[in-house]
């Protein structure tokens, strides 16, 4: 039988849930889809980079340092012959755990704070949103060496900076979204069914502010990569003898000119994964705004 | 009609926003009687405090500067206004419950149909998710939309605003409430469409023994829906009874002025009848009748003392300085 514009239609509309509209725009940006293919193999490589690398990363070799890339050593060899390939490899799982575990709790705490901040408002609001804009005055990595230099360097203390220096991003945009949200007509709907007040917050409002969340969440991860490899480069960071990019880059500072491979590796390696994610960001953004969707 | 009981009774209510321009009062002075498994009507244009006096009802002032500042609202027995949040929380959606005027926006984007119907079930009754969905099924399947069982699991978008108001429907009478508040459920609604969902209420009511608050600023919708009319001009009350009886022979100037610009079928005019002037502005009430300004048949009093409400037996009041003939309220 013949297909007629009807079924056609119902044929779509049967799959067209908010996942299938996001994935249909999300589909048509071919950069996001480069860069989400370029994410997979990132999150693969973290989590294999034992398996894949082809020496230990501390296995020095005294009779090869400072060798350029070869058939035998792709990235070449730092200063005590370690392989640097190994070494950018393993580097993936230190800055994506960095990256995703400050990011996640900082989505999670700043996400709270904005939807009670901006559910309960008045004096509340104003004391939470007052404390933000002191912390949003600082400038991120100064605040974050700042803390840093309190608590001391290393990796955790580097977390705990960057939760601290991007809750404000986070609660100020969920606040935007359950400001907008909990006046509208389908929350006054809710409550007319007698839904409590929690109910209203985690069913009614947490999922309308959930896209800005996400596409929040990739763009901050980029950051915070960047940011810990800031640290580590400023020695405040990784310690040697840990392949961190930031700590890569700073041991390959002095040998700029005579072994350029040693710091272009490493920087290669940020620069691919920080565009990765905000790359991955803006094709979330245009999949996921609402401003920008379809009725 | 008198002998049946009133499962509400509104008594003097006032209710005042507190905005940063001072204070508006929406709603001043109301009281009327809703009668168990009736419909009253509650008509007046923009700004009268129709909706203002659902909210009121609802409790739904929350994230607004609206107050109840007077008055008791008498429900079974209780002063609704007595209760704390948490049990007038008990009472929404499942004693009294209210569908609203917009069924584009009154429904969650992000949340599937059933899960919003199953909202108040979930919130009123102890009963497992299957049952639930059970009762959302079949309050749909009583509403008349299609293909029920593949609906519970879409979204709001996917459906058109007739059928999102029947979902609203759906949603409001899930646990059979013994009052059901309409805020212009049919405004937004073509005219087909606001036909069969009036048919729709109508239908379930009798079935449910539901009793309605109907409020509408249209008045044909009254004379098809209602057994009661109350119509508000300014806050207020200006004249309330049997619908039969306002229709026919109308007391105030106002509701004979709403009448008079219905147009009629078969009826060749040149002009529909206007009501002279406009809405006074709430910050600068007229002194004595509100409605005095704009009123042909207004008397020297009328500008300078409010009329009371004037009784004349079997729920007909106006409050109108002409009608001083009946008994006068306090």
């Amino acid at each position: 039988m013949e297909k007629t514009a009807l079924m056609n239609q119902a044929e779509s509309g049967d799959i067209r849930t908010p996942f299938s509209v996001f994935w249909k725009k999300f589909k048509k940006q071919k950069t996001g889809v480069v860069a989400a293919v370029f994410f997979v193999i990132l999150v693969f490589v973290a989590i294999f980079c034992y398996q894949l690398a082809p020496y230990g990363i501390n296995e020095y070799d005294y009779s090869s340092v400072m060798q350029p890339p070869s058939a035998k050593h792709w990235f070449g060899t730092d200063e005590f012959g370690r392989d640097l390939f190994s070494r950018v490899l393993c580097g993936t799982r230190i800055s994506l755990s960095v990256g995703f575990l400050s990011v996640t709790i900082v989505a999670i705490v700043g996400s709270f704070i904005g939807l009670f901040s901006g559910y309960i408002g008045g004096w509340f609001d104003t004391i939470i949103m007052s404390l933000s804009d002191v912390l949003y005055a600082f400038p991120g990595l100064i605040l974050a060496i700042a803390i840093v230099a309190i608590l001391g360097p290393g990796l955790t203390n580097v977390v705990i900076a960057i939760i601290v220096f991007r809750i404000p991003i986070f609660a100020r945009i969920v606040r935007g979204n359950t400001l907008n949200l909990k006046n509208s007509v389908y929350i006054q709907a809710a409550r007319s069914l007698g839904a409590s007040p929690a109910r209203i917050l985690f069913v009614h409002i947490l999922p309308g502010a959930l896209p800005s969340v996400i596409v929040q969440y990739s763009i901050s991860i980029s950051g915070s990569i960047m940011t810990s490899a800031s640290l580590s480069f400023l020695g405040m960071g990784a310690k040697a003898p840990t392949p961190e990019w930031g700590l890569l880059l700073s041991n390959a500072r002095i040998y700029i000119f005579t072994s350029l491979h040693y710091a272009m590796f490493p920087g290669l390696a940020i620069f691919l994964t920080v565009l990765c994610f905000n790359l991955l960001g803006d094709a979330l953004r245009s999949a996921l705004d609402p401003k920008l969707s379809e009725m | 009609m008198t002998d049946r009981k009133n499962i509400l009774e509104v008594k003097n209510l006032s209710t005042y926003f507190f905005t940063d321009n001072g204070v508006v009062r929406a709603v001043e002075n109301l009281s009327f009687k809703l009668q168990e498994g009736s419909t009253l009507g509650i008509v007046g244009e923009s700004g009268s405090g129709k909706s203002v006096t659902a909210l009121s009802i609802m409790g739904l002032f929350k994230g607004t500067t609206g107050r109840v500042v007077e008055g008791e609202i008498i429900f079974e027995g209780k002063d609704l206004l007595k209760l704390s949040e948490e049990e007038r929380r008990g009472i929404r959606g499942k004693d009294i419950s209210m569908i609203f005027q917009e069924p584009m926006t009154s429904l969650n984007p992000v949340l599937k149909i059933g899960e919003q119907i199953s909202e108040a079930i979930i919130e009123h009754q102890n009963v497992g998710k299957s049952e639930a969905m059970e009762q959302v099924v079949q309050i749909l399947k009583d509403t008349g939309l299609p293909r029920v069982e593949s609906i519970v699991n879409e979204y709001p978008f996917q459906l058109s605003g007739g059928q999102r108001q029947r979902v609203m429907i759906a949603m409001a009478l899930v646990c059979r409430p013994k009052i059901l508040i309409a805020d212009e459920p049919t405004t937004a609604l073509d005219v087909t469409i606001q036909a069969q969902i009036l048919d729709l209420m109508r239908r379930l009511k009798e079935r449910s023994g539901t009793s309605i608050i109907f409020i509408t600023h249209s008045l044909g919708v009254v004379a098809e829906m209602c057994d009661e009319v109350l119509v508000m001009y300014c806050s207020r009350a200006m004249e309330t009874g049997n619908v039969k009886d306002v229709f026919k022979d109308p007391l105030h100037p106002y509701t004979r002025g709403l009448m008079a610009s219905i147009p009629k079928l078969g009826e060749r005019v040149e002009e529909l009848y206007t009501i002279p002037g406009n809405v006074p502005n709430p910050r600068f009430m007229p002194k004595g009748c509100k409605f005095a300004p704009r009123c042909s048949e207004a008397m020297d009093i009328c500008h300078e003392e409010e009329p009371p409400f004037f009784d004349f037996g079997g729920g007909r009041t106006s409050r109108c300085w002409l009608c001083s003939n009946g008994r006068e309220v306090k």
